[in-house]
């Protein structure tokens, strides 16, 4: 019997000692994770030296991403008075455009016909942007927001972007295709509306151009570049 | 020793249930919310090996230490679909408390491996949710509120409505690091200055691809400023309000305005939803028991009002109050009752109660005036629907206006009151504006006694 409880009280007392332990090194991760993009792995690496502030970054990423609690709280640190929205361009022979855009964006202006792959009249003038009710686009708002102003390290999330689009605009009228010359991704500058104004549509910047024939996933008999 | 046992205590304490369950419910309608709106309509899209990422395109993203995702790229719509199904079934355990250990571990898992399937439409509400699903498996929640529990009593298995500390503790600290470092990111050097010139609130209002619709895009900036500079503190100093009793309220009242007010100018999906999900994790269990009318133990929970049932002015709060009392949680208590109220409020005198109502919760404390009508929101359903008000009521300012336009009303309640007896006017007339020393409660006794003799069904309905 008492040998029974000793073992009971042991147990017990391994139990809390691996709770704290866990909970220790829980906040340690959490801590480590969110301080280190602002000063947090400097001091470390003060305290530790380099290479064991690095391996104890890699040691809380992991941690982190294992359950599920790898976030930065950095939102709406900076709000900035620009919104970027991407802006599929497909130019066909006859030198129309089909403008793809998601939604939740206002009506993009009409494009007069022509080689040009946006159009001067988007570039030279500035354009009132219509507001659209934002309500349950989020998510999209979020992939739009990486595919634009992601680091570079996103290029892969834009080209599964544009893919993804074209895939969904061809869908039951793949010979379409036929008809286009090349396609394009360009991130749309919208300035956020003065107190007297309304959003304008500011400028436009070329991202890339979607070439399918770098896309492994692309169709092989969907051709949709003709000219670089 | 007493530090260490202060630490063993915040650790290892024994904690009522009722926050957990809250929290644990909530959690479950936000997850079925997110997967029945945002996941379920799209899942071919999002998430499909023909969708946004084709099948193996993100096995380098998954090869990370520590990602892991029970459905990789290679997962077919079929699969997708069984998930999803997994997800809502294990939402709906979680609301009913029905295998609810369980459940929230197959949410995690489950809610986890969407989350690494497409990591691209993420905003922080969802990791947020499953940060709490990963604190909600390791607490047992089932230990009210839940199916679970219920089942258990009739199967003869009696579990005391009390878990350890320590994974709400993790919850809440994760809770304090996240306003914390928010509100630190908000003040580095070498950013637009957004928070620190005041303009943060303005500009979010103006964010066109954020911001619900344009009618506040016409305010100035500076209209903002004291809101954005308010919100930044409040979320600096979180950690320490919540710690400190006096200030938890007012803390929390301002967290959820601000969250509210996001959620209704931002599309920011569900994370104020899930984010005011973890503040039941620091309300009282008490307030929580009193709200559902049930102690843990099955007891019916009843608030005591004190009031004078000589006064006309209280006699119509009262009314007002059975009124709005839809769901029968408050006993009204004549304060002229002496033998009643000793035994009840010890250590509040007649004079006391003469000045102000006083509200007895079950738990043993008692408010008076302003803070007794607070104490009674809780357990008023229309306060829930007009909860802006509930939470201004614990604001600072406002609950200093509300305890000094209190006092105002009390002492001249003669002002406006119509008394039909003259033993109410000369009653009212002495409260008005003078010291309650022993010669005005005599007074006030003497005329009980009439006021009894005079009306005695009245006095004892105290109509």
């Amino acid at each position: 019997m008492r040998a029974l409880h000793a073992i009971t009280s042991a147990a017990r007392v391994l139990w809390g000692l691996g709770v704290l332990a866990f909970c220790a090194l829980h906040m340690a991760a959490l801590v480590e994770f969110n301080a280190r993009p602002i000063g947090g792995s400097a001091l470390l690496a003060r305290v530790t030296g380099d290479s064991a502030a690095e391996d104890a970054h890699k040691a809380a990423a992991a941690w982190c991403r294992a359950l599920g609690c790898e976030q930065r709280w950095n939102m709406f640190s900076t709000v900035g008075a620009w919104s970027a929205v991407p802006c599929i361009v497909i130019l066909r022979r006859d030198g129309s455009r089909t403008l793809l855009k998601s939604p939740q964006h206002g009506e993009l202006p009409r494009l007069a016909p022509g080689r040009d792959f946006i159009g001067a009249e988007l570039r030279e003038e500035e354009r009132e942007w219509g507001w659209p009710v934002n309500f349950l686009n989020g998510r999209m708002r979020k992939l739009e927001n990486n595919v634009t102003e992601g680091a570079t390290g996103y290029s892969w999330a834009r080209y599964n972007y544009v893919r993804w689009h074209l895939r969904n605009y061809l869908h039951g009228r793949e010979q379409e295709a036929e008809e286009f010359l090349r396609v394009d991704l360009f991130r749309l500058h919208v300035r956020h509306p003065d107190p007297d104004g309304p959003p304008i549509l500011h400028s436009v910047e070329h991202v890339m151009q979607y070439d399918e024939r770098h896309d492994p996933a692309w169709p092989r008999h969907l051709r949709l570049t003709r000219v670089p | 020793m007493r530090l260490g046992r202060g630490f063993l205590d915040f650790w290892f304490a024994r904690l009522e249930a009722e926050p957990a369950a809250a929290f644990r419910v909530t959690l479950g309608c936000v997850l079925m919310f997110d997967v029945g709106v945002t996941f379920l309509p799209h899942l071919d899209q999002w998430f499909g090996p023909q969708g946004l990422y084709e099948a193996g395109e993100l096995d380098w993203w998954l090869a990370q230490p520590g990602r892991w995702s029970l459905l990789d790229a290679h997962s077919d719509l079929a699969a997708l679909r069984w998930a999803a199904v997994g997800l809502m079934v294990a939402a709906y355990g979680l609301i009913f408390g029905l295998g609810t250990r369980l459940c929230a571990l197959a949410a995690f898992v489950l809610l986890t491996s969407f989350h690494h399937r497409n990591p691209n439409i993420l905003n922080a509400g969802d990791i947020l949710l499953r940060s709490g699903l990963f604190y909600l498996a390791l607490m047992p929640s089932w230990r009210a509120w839940s199916l679970d529990r219920l089942l258990g009593r009739r199967l003869g298995w009696h579990a005391a409505p009390l878990l350890k500390a320590w994974p709400v503790r993790l919850a809440q600290i994760q809770l304090c690091l996240l306003y914390l470092f928010t509100g630190i990111e908000k003040c580095r050097p070498g950013l637009e200055g957004d928070w620190l010139s005041g303009d943060a609130v303005g500009r979010s209002l103006r964010f066109v691809t954020i911001a619900r619709v344009d009618w506040f895009s016409g305010l100035p900036l500076w209209l903002g400023a004291p809101v954005t500079w308010l919100t930044l503190a409040w979320e600096l100093a979180f950690g320490l309000l919540v710690l400190w009793q006096r200030t938890r309220p007012a803390a929390l009242a301002f967290g959820v305005l601000v969250h509210a007010g996001i959620f209704a100018t931002m599309e920011v999906t569900h994370f104020s939803f899930t984010i005011l999900a973890f503040y039941w994790l620091f309300v009282p269990a008490s307030v929580l028991m009193d709200m559902r009318g049930q102690s843990s133990n099955g007891e019916r929970r009843l608030l005591r009002v004190f009031y004078d049932t000589m006064c006309p002015v209280c006699n119509r709060a009262r009314r007002t109050l059975q009124r709005l009392d839809w769901l029968g949680r408050l006993k009204f208590e004549d304060l002229h009752d002496r033998p009643l109220c000793e035994a009840a409020l010890p250590g509040v005198t007649y004079a006391d109660q003469l000045r102000a109502m006083y509200v007895l919760r079950p738990d043993g404390r008692h408010f008076a005036g302003f803070d007794a009508l607070r104490a009674l929101m809780p357990v008023l359903p229309l306060f829930w629907m007009l909860w802006p008000l509930w939470m201004l009521a614990w604001l600072p300012g406002f609950s200093h206006l509300g305890r000094a336009l209190y006092r105002y009303i009390a002492r001249n309640r003669f002002r406006y009151a119509s008394c039909d007896s003259e033993v109410c006017s000369l009653h009212l007339k002495l409260l008005a504006g003078r010291e309650m020393d022993d010669e005005v409660v005599r007074q006030v006794v003497a005329l009980h006694e009439r006021f009894s003799k005079s009306r005695p069904q009245a006095a004892a309905s105290g109509s």
